[in-house]
């Protein structure tokens, strides 16, 4: 399936990379869509990216549920007027003929508290399956984009329950002798068992304070040459909040202000990139 | 005209047949002075955004506009144009000076002229001005794809525009109007243009496609097909509210509607918790039989297929909703069954670590405190000790769902499974249902539902003032538009429950007991918070009496001399003023009340009277009459008997009339006057026990 993706993202005239090598939350923090897509210039790219959601852990033993998935995240600026045509024509790449099913485009406005990014969208469903997120980026880092990216983000799992017919994630075939539990499932337990019991409350503290530290001082040297490194202890603040917050030790109160935090960093690396710096300040949306 | 775009939220599609119509309309009207109103439709689906417009003409006629030249007196050199009107004239291109008239402004005569303005091309108007009436119409959020001025819910694909049977085109952003539209080709997924020469090539292409346009048609053709799908199964027509079919005929243009089914095991599950799932995640209708779930289903899928698909297609659909819905309902029966492993007093325990609100304490001690509150209320309501007895189980139980699983995972379905809980639980059936109404009143489709007896009236009561009293003392009450507690429901719970259930109880006692009783360690103005909140109560009093049909003058003269709170007591005066305002009784009344208020209004500090002072015989009459009315008047208020009470004080408007008429209020005499202001004044109060008349409306 992910190679049928390729095939078909790169026929298209998408970039193909490789996943970006530090935990993320989702694709979009990728700095192939964040920091690019600020560019507002030509960019067509398509990747996988492993994406972690400590809270949604379940120790392997829930069906539907992972702390780590995958994600196939396709990026598209500025926009094109046939795209919704294209995307079902890449779910034909891998067998799912769109006349044979009800496939819906239902509303779904996408929002990213922490990284001051929002637009307009809808959830695809399958047959009443929800199997891609698909947005038209309007603001990214607080940075309004002038040329509209367009995101579309597969859920590879969903999909691939949806062709092997199964109803458990781990039953899944990866090819012919091994099984998606075989590969991971050990792995959800281990983080499961980690994030929600072993880690350190403390040591996490100090990391993302550190991590933001660091975050805030490569971008107070103003120089656009260290975005990127500011922009990778960004996420790894981002990464440390989600473990905090697995670990039960975010309160109500408290956890608008972690937000707020990480996304100071992160617009704060948008400013920086874009040379809006001055211009960029907390967005109300 | 048809703006095809990506799919649009259900909620724009719902709203733009009203909208884009009045912007039209407003349009047409301003903008041409048309001899014949054109007949405007507007019609929507998810990616269409249609106007049909008919009965336009081709030209906006002829109308004449009077322009005023310069003063008569600067514009003549005897019967030659002076030049002031000559520079006027040739502005205004008008050669022959005969033409131009005098009028007289304020200022002074002036010159002036009736140019006729030319009609103009309507194609050209509706082609220049349709993209600013688009940007007119108010979408809740709209974005931008490559253009920052050009804005829609979502993108635009495609504009179709004939005016006449021609291409009347402009552009769009990156979109020219052209003569096509777009429908999906009959074995391909892909929007494919079709050329429309006229309206009814229009319809008959969207028709013959499966479309309906029209959100009334495709709600009656949904509502059709349940009913077929459910007699096919002999299920009941299921139930549903204007909202939730709505927002599914918001998502569809080719609505194709399925029997599906479930596995049975689930049928284990409380029924509500399965239509929950199957309605709010996954907007499907499930199917009752007699009352008992069915486990089957439907649902509308947005397919118009061909026949050699239909059956392929159709067993997709069905066997993919099923999965997507076993899923969810498997969710469901876990959490159920985790949740009756424990008894309800284990979640109450655990109530205490879920907080009500900073500053409220958690929901176990707000549930003490409508413990006590009610207690009190069942006291002064003089219920039953059989009530009373249920009243303090119930009332420890009114949150303890908000700790199991199920109302954690679907907050919706908080109160029924406490009711659910409790009953499996061995509470008694008034008890459970209790947990479920004290959230009532609620709208069921049309109808308000109330809660159904005392014990769970006083549950709903005790809950909601804890709620409006505690925000009230956070200062959180609502001010605009925003209600983030809901405190107005509440309020207006209050009033509709106390009504129903006539409950003569006046919410000032209990504003002071409760304050008495809870919060006593606060640093506040107890007195000034009680104006705040009696005011509050009495805006949502007044609003629902409004709703109801009472005239603002009943309300008004009734409400501006109650201030306990009695709304049960002021709503019957309310009702029989507006019976019997125009009442001969009432009317007179009326007068002499305000014959009364001339004089007294100035001496409203004088409320005694010295008897003896007052010895002319209409004077001692008027006293005796008063003492003797006075008397019989209040038992007959008490008990809310406002005929009996009328005639009773009616009888005070004779020696009233008659006093006026022989006595001097305002002599010389300074006891006697204020012998005589204090009768009157005891009188007035008497009348305002009734009611204020100086606000009726006669």
């Amino acid at each position: 399936m992910i190679f049928k993706l390729q095939n078909f993202w790169s026929d298209f005239g998408c970039l193909i990379l490789e996943p970006y090598d530090i935990e993320v939350g989702a694709a979009t923090f990728a700095p192939y869509t964040f920091l690019k897509c600020l560019d507002c210039e030509e960019w067509r790219a398509a990747y996988i990216q492993p994406s972690r959601r400590p809270t949604d852990g379940r120790y392997g033993q829930n069906p539907n549920r992972l702390g780590r998935y995958y994600q196939f995240q396709v990026v598209i600026q500025p926009y094109i007027n046939k795209i919704q045509e294209i995307y079902l024509d890449s779910l034909k790449s891998f067998g799912i003929n769109p006349i044979m099913h009800d496939v819906r485009f239902v509303e779904d406005d996408w929002e990213s508290p922490t990284l001051g990014a929002w637009g307009l969208g809808w959830e695809v469903w399958l047959d009443g399956m929800e199997v891609t997120q698909f947005t038209y980026f309007q603001q990214i880092g607080g940075v309004e984009l002038s040329k509209p990216a367009i995101e579309i983000t597969y859920g590879l799992e969903r999909i691939a329950m949806f062709l092997q017919d199964k109803d458990n994630v781990f039953d899944l075939q990866w090819n012919d002798s091994f099984k998606y539990g075989d590969i991971h499932k050990d792995d959800e337990f281990q983080f499961s068992k980690y994030n929600f019991e072993y880690s350190d409350g403390e040591i996490l503290y100090k990391l993302f304070n550190a991590y933001e530290a660091e975050s805030k001082k490569l971008l107070s040297f103003k120089i656009k040459e260290l975005v990127k490194p500011a922009y990778e202890y960004c996420l790894k603040c981002s990464h440390t909040f989600n473990l905090l917050d697995a670990r039960g030790l975010i309160s109500v109160s408290e956890r608008m202000n972690f937000i707020l935090r990480v996304r100071a960093l992160a617009e704060g690396c948008a400013g920086l990139y874009t040379g809006e710096g001055d211009k960029v300040e907390a967005i109300n949306k | 005209m048809e703006i095809g775009s990506g799919e649009l939220p259900y909620g724009e599609v719902r709203k733009i047949p009203v909208e884009l119509k009045n912007i039209l309309q407003n349009f047409l009207e301003s903008e041409i002075m048309l001899r014949e109103k054109p007949v405007i439709e507007v019609f929507s689906t998810p990616k269409r955004t249609v106007a049909f417009i008919k009965k336009l003409p081709l030209k906006s006629p002829d109308r004449e506009l009077e322009i005023i030249g310069p003063p008569v007196n600067i514009s003549y050199h005897g019967n030659v144009p002076a030049p002031p009107l000559v520079q006027f004239m040739k502005k205004n291109e008008i050669s022959d000076h005969k033409k131009i008239y005098v009028v007289n402004q304020k200022k002074g005569a002036y010159t002036a002229y009736k140019k006729t303005i030319k009609g103009v091309s309507v194609k050209n108007l509706l082609t220049a001005n349709i993209p600013g009436l688009v940007k007119q119409i108010p979408f809740r959020k709209t974005m931008f794809w490559l253009n920052k001025e050009i804005r829609f819910p979502r993108p635009v694909l495609w504009i179709l525009s004939l005016f006449d049977g021609k291409t009347a085109s402009f552009d769009f952003g990156d979109i020219k109007a052209s003569n096509r539209t777009y429908v999906k080709g009959r074995l391909s997924y892909k929007m494919e243009p079709v050329k429309i020469s006229n309206s009814k090539d229009y319809f008959d292409v969207l028709s013959s496609n499966g479309i309906i346009l029209r959100n009334g048609d495709r709600k009656k053709y949904i509502e059709s097909k349940l009913e077929n799908l459910s007699k096919k199964i002999n299920a009941d027509m299921p139930e549903y509210d204007d909202d939730f079919i709505d927002e599914i005929v918001g998502l569809t243009e080719t609505p194709y509607a399925l029997l599906c089914g479930f596995d049975k095991k689930f049928l284990s599950i409380p029924k509500e918790l399965l239509s929950t799932v199957m309605r709010k995640h996954q907007r499907f209708f499930p199917l009752n039989e007699d009352g008992g779930l069915l486990p089957f289903f439907i649902a509308v899928a947005d397919v118009n297929p061909v026949p050699a698909v239909k059956d392929s297609l159709e067993n997709n659909i069905k066997s993919g909703y099923s999965k997507v819905l076993t899923a969810r309902l498997a969710d469901a029966e876990f959490f159920f069954k985790e949740d009756i492993k424990k008894q309800p007093l284990h979640f109450v325990e655990k109530t205490k670590n879920i907080l009500f609100y900073e500053g409220l304490g958690s929901y176990f001690d707000k549930t003490a405190r409508i413990r006590e509150l009610g207690i009190f209320i069942a006291g002064k309501l003089n219920f039953s000790s059989d009530v009373l007895h249920n009243f303090k189980t119930a009332s420890g139980l009114l949150k303890f769902d908000l700790a199991t699983h199920a109302v954690f995972e679907f907050p919706e379905m908080q109160g029924i499974m406490g009711r659910i809980y409790a009953k499996k639980a061995k509470e008694n059936s008034d008890v459970s249902s209790a947990i479920e109404e004290h959230y009532y009143p609620v709208s069921k489709g049309k109808k308000r539902v109330l809660p159904s007896n005392d014990l769970s009236s006083l549950c709903a009561l005790s809950d909601k003032l804890d709620a409006v009293f505690s925000f009230a003392m956070l200062k959180k009450l609502p001010t605009g538009e925003s209600d983030p507690f809901y405190l107005r429901r509440a309020m207006i719970g209050i009033i509709e429950i106390i009504l129903n259930k006539k409950y003569k109880i006046n919410l000032s006692d209990i504003y002071d007991f409760y304050f008495n009783e809870f919060f006593k360690e606060r640093n506040f103005d107890i007195l000034k918070l009680k104006v705040v909140f009696m005011n509050f109560a009495d805006i949502r009093f007044k609003n629902f009496l409004l709703s109801s049909g009472y005239k603002p003058d009943e309300i008004t003269s009734v409400l501006a001399v109650e201030t306990l709170g009695d709304f049960y007591s002021s709503f019957l005066k309310i009702d029989f003023l507006s019976k019997f305002k125009l009442h001969e009784e009432i009317f007179e009344l009326a007068q002499i009340f305000k014959r009364i208020n001339n004089i007294a209004y100035k001496y409203v500090q004088i409320v005694s009277f010295d008897k003896d002072k007052l010895t002319a015989p209409e004077e001692i009459r008027l006293v005796s009459v008063f003492e003797s009315v006075k008397k019989n008047t209040f038992p007959l208020l008490e008990i809310t008997d406002f005929t009996a009470a009328m005639n009773k004080i009616y009888k005070l408007v004779r020696p009233i009339n008659d006093f006026f008429d022989n006595v001097m209020v305002l002599t010389e005499e300074e006891d006697i006057k204020n012998s005589r202001i204090g009768l009157l004044n005891n009188i007035l109060n008497l009348l305002k026990n009734f009611c204020d008349f100086s606000f009726l409306d006669l």
